[in-house]
């Protein structure tokens, strides 16, 4: 297994011409499917009060009246491992004179590290009002017709275990869970952990250095055992489940496997994935709606570093049969050399001006840098590069080797 | 920023915002047209037009124009484009970093030369019904129509994308019609924001524009409505988890300015983010006493004339909640330091408009096409609102007429 690491130093991104600067804090930690259900009690908890406003109200008062534009937490897992976020976006204190930037990061840091904790355990009040919420939000889910569908398709689809992960799964695991189990998890991932910081904005030296002032934390190099090498296997026959709903659309999930996947087929998904569904060549819908009427919708979803793509297409009951046949001709007519050649170079085209698009997104620069730090996910210039350089017989001869695996039809009244 | 709005001679009204920092340019055509407009009078004759049309002419101009399928030959070339249609309005968008003239004028002219063809409109059904079928299983769409059709008596309220049946049977001369009605100059704003030169977008506008004539006069039916609900109460059972209440408000505001309207936009979400944001008492009552998990969804809206609020949540405690929020529309609560607070959230907000020519565009439409009035927001304005006027506002706001809607299990 290979590794990443990094130095958990403050970066400094200048961007000129914003009037806002963004601070973040991130937590690197292992990460365990059953973390899951801590993560999001945590994300909760942390997110609503913090032992100073102990209350909704209070926190969301408070940065009401510290002029706090965004504070946020979430998390990503990359290469088995997790990565929890916070970030506070503010206004520039060049621009807004009245605000104060010292208020605004020492209400960050107390979100952060002083939570509503009594005697080593989250406040039990507070708990029981996100279990409840979690607990609404679970029971919810599973009668949204899109959620449901997801979750019986990928339930199917992924008889591995590497995606199919969500608290959406199994309540009960939500319930286990008590204030002081959710306490020493956030003392493992936060408390005991040494976090990369990462300002971005118009900054100068005395907010970068006010910053460090109050998050003051040990310089050290964090290292991460890499899991990248959980890939999906084809079966050896295709799964096909239908179910009734009650619905009025119906719903297709249409899955490829690639027979013995490894990390250098990567940039093939990357390519497929583009193929199929980026503005200027979107071969699935412009196959199923503009050609052939048969959705109003579409989407393609890649796991490239683990070897998946799927289509989801929302189509009428009676319509199965033939959007399965346009979706494999679609995949087909890839194997065209000339077709798959030129469609390539629009891709090419494409992505030039998806780069100089790029440039009027506020935070695209932040995104690649963070994007840069913790995952393996490639630069714009370096993905347009291997694009370029492609070997159209290896794509073609990638396509021969991607398998349909699993077809879900959740078929609508 | 540059900014300029004008008329040209033909009523066709230009919005320009010119962003040289950014490297994109947007384009927008608004045609004033929704379900709404459904009832009209033209050559002596009224129609009264199902629900739907609007939204079907989106579609059928953008996949069946001069150019074939714009969507297509568009994204083929790298340009997005795309449409959707409101309750009042249709609107049409392009964006791209290069080549904006020339796809500018294409854009324009596909959607005002009309050449679709009774197969284009068969063929455009297809792609519709999917949508339907799509928004027929949108729980809280059907909630918030069945809201606004409780509060309107003679204004036509829709899903916007009309129904099957109906569908069915649409055919080439009503779409044809209500092309000829309501796509014209005069019911039409032109937005271009973004990186372009001034001069030669306007010269293209006249160029294109200048010589598309008003093609007929009509008359909207005036629909005279009513200041009272057009029932007070519904039910919608559905498979949910946790049932919803939504109490929906009618408050006429037409006695109001076009300026007032836009001061009306600020102070009615201060007013109604200290009842019901995560910060109010509202909410914390509901959250202590386990009435609800969830926050208090809260929206308004301005609807001919009427101003249009709907206060909901999750909650099987119907009465409870009905009464929580009616009283505080009855006695408009609200607090100096929350109102102070509110307006530097506005300030900031404006500050973060000015960097992004896409959140500044936006803003500065919607005062042009929801209240006539032609200049975007201001800091300054924000910063005179005072908390006096702010009461004297809210308290000649009428809160009296509403309707309650229930989600309830099936």
């Amino acid at each position: 297994m290979s590794s990443t690491s990094f130095c958990n130093k403050t970066y400094v991104i200048k961007n000129k011409g914003y009037n806002t600067l963004r601070f973040m804090l991130i937590f690197p930690c292992s990460y365990d499917y059953e973390d899951l259900y801590k993560l999001n009690y945590l994300g909760q908890l942390i997110s609503n009060t913090c032992s100073k406003y102990n209350t909704e109200q209070k926190f969301k008062l408070e940065k009401q009246r510290k002029m706090i534009i965004n504070s946020s937490f979430d998390f990503e897992v990359y290469n088995g491992n997790l990565y929890l976020k916070f970030s506070l976006t503010v206004p520039d204190p060049k621009k807004i004179k009245s605000f104060s930037l010292e208020d605004a990061l020492i209400f960050f840091k107390e979100y952060i590290y002083f939570p509503n904790v009594k005697n080593g355990m989250f406040d039990i009040k507070q708990f029981e009002r996100e279990k409840e919420y979690l607990t609404s939000q679970i029971k919810g889910r599973a009668k949204d017709i899109y959620d449901y569908a997801y979750q019986r398709f990928i339930n199917h689809c992924d008889d591995v275990g590497i995606i199919k992960g969500n608290i959406f799964n199994d309540l009960s695991k939500l319930n286990k869970n008590t204030p002081s189990s959710i306490y020493q998890y956030y003392k493992k991932v936060i408390l005991d952990n040494n976090p990369v910081s990462i300002i971005y904005g118009d900054i100068n030296e005395g907010e970068v250095n006010l910053f460090e002032s109050i998050f003051d934390k040990t310089i050290k190099n964090i290292n991460l055992e890499k899991k990248d090498n959980l890939f999906f296997v084809p079966r050896k026959k295709v799964l096909n489940i239908e179910e009734s709903g009650d619905s009025n659309q119906s719903f297709l999930y249409v899955s490829y496997k690639l027979k013995n996947m490894n990390q250098k087929y990567k940039i093939y998904f990357l390519l497929l994935h583009r193929l199929l569904y980026s503005t200027e060549t979107d071969f699935i819908f412009n196959n199923l709606r503009v050609k052939n009427n048969l959705v109003y919708s579409s989407k393609v979803v890649t796991y490239s570093s683990n070897g998946l793509m799927y289509v989801i297409a929302y189509i009428n009951k009676d319509c199965k049969e033939r959007a399965l046949k346009v979706i494999e001709q679609t995949l087909d007519a890839l194997k065209d050399k000339k077709f798959l050649q030129e469609s390539i170079s629009k891709i090419l085209k494409g992505f030039k001006y998806y780069i100089i698009r790029k440039n009027d997104d506020k935070y695209s620069k932040l995104y690649d840098f963070v994007d840069s730090l913790i995952s393996d996910n490639y630069t714009c210039q370096k993905e347009y590069e291997l694009y370029r350089k492609m070997d159209v017989d290896l794509f073609i001869e990638f396509l021969n080797n991607l398998e349909l695996d699993t077809v879900y039809f959740l078929r609508g009244k | 920023m540059k900014k300029e709005v004008y008329n040209l001679k033909n009523g066709l009204k230009v919005v320009l915002n010119q962003d040289l920092r950014k490297k994109s340019t947007f384009a927008k055509i608004i045609v004033k047209y929704g379900d709404i407009n459904n009832n009209f009078i033209y050559n002596d004759k009224e129609y009264l037009i199902q629900d739907g049309v609007a939204h079907f002419l989106e579609h059928l101009l953008l996949e069946h124009n001069l150019y074939g399928n714009l969507c297509l030959n568009f994204k083929n070339n790298y340009v997005d484009i795309n449409g959707n249609t409101s309750i009042d309005t249709t609107n049409f968008y392009m964006n791209t970093v290069h080549d904006f003239y020339k796809y500018f004028k294409l854009f324009i002219k596909a959607i005002n030369t009309p050449v679709f063809t009774e197969k284009d409109i068969e063929e455009t059904k297809l792609a519709i019904k999917e949508e339907i079928r799509r928004s027929n299983d949108s729980k809280f769409k059907k909630m918030y129509v069945s809201s606004l059709k409780s509060l309107f008596t003679n204004i036509n309220i829709s899903n916007t994308v009309g129904d099957l049946s109906s569908l069915e049977k649409l055919d080439y001369n009503t779409v044809k019609l209500c092309y000829d009605i309501f796509y014209q100059p005069n019911n039409q704003i032109i937005v271009v924001s973004g990186n372009f030169d001034i001069d030669k977008v306007k010269k293209l506008i006249i160029q294109v524009y200048g010589l598309i004539d008003n093609k007929c006069n009509y008359l909207l039916k005036s629909t005279i409505e009513k200041e009272v609900v057009n029932k007070k109460t519904f039910t919608l059972k559905e498979d949910v988890e946790e049932e919803f209440i939504a109490i929906n408000y009618k408050t006429n505001i037409a006695f109001l300015s076009s300026c007032e309207k836009v001061k009306l936009t600020f102070y009615i979400k201060y007013f109604l983010d200290y009842n019901f944001s995560e910060t109010s008492k509202t909410y914390n009552f509901l959250i202590e006493n386990k009435l609800s998990a969830y926050n208090i969804s809260c929206n308004y809206q301005i609807i001919n004339g009427f101003l249009i609020i709907s206060v909901g949540t999750h909650t099987s405690d119907f009465e409870i909640f009905e009464d929580l929020v009616n009283n505080i529309m009855l006695e408009k609560p609200m607090d100096y330091e929350f109102f102070e607070n509110c307006k530097r959230e506005s300030i900031i907000d404006l500050l973060l408009r000015e960097e992004d020519h896409m959140n500044f565009i936006g803003g500065f439409v919607d005062n042009i096409v929801s209240f006539n009035y032609e200049f975007p927001d201001e800091i300054k304005d924000i910063e005179s609102y005072t908390y006096r006027d702010f009461m004297e506002f809210i308290n000649k706001l009428s809160f009296k007429n509403y309707s309650v809607g229930k989600m309830i299990k099936k």
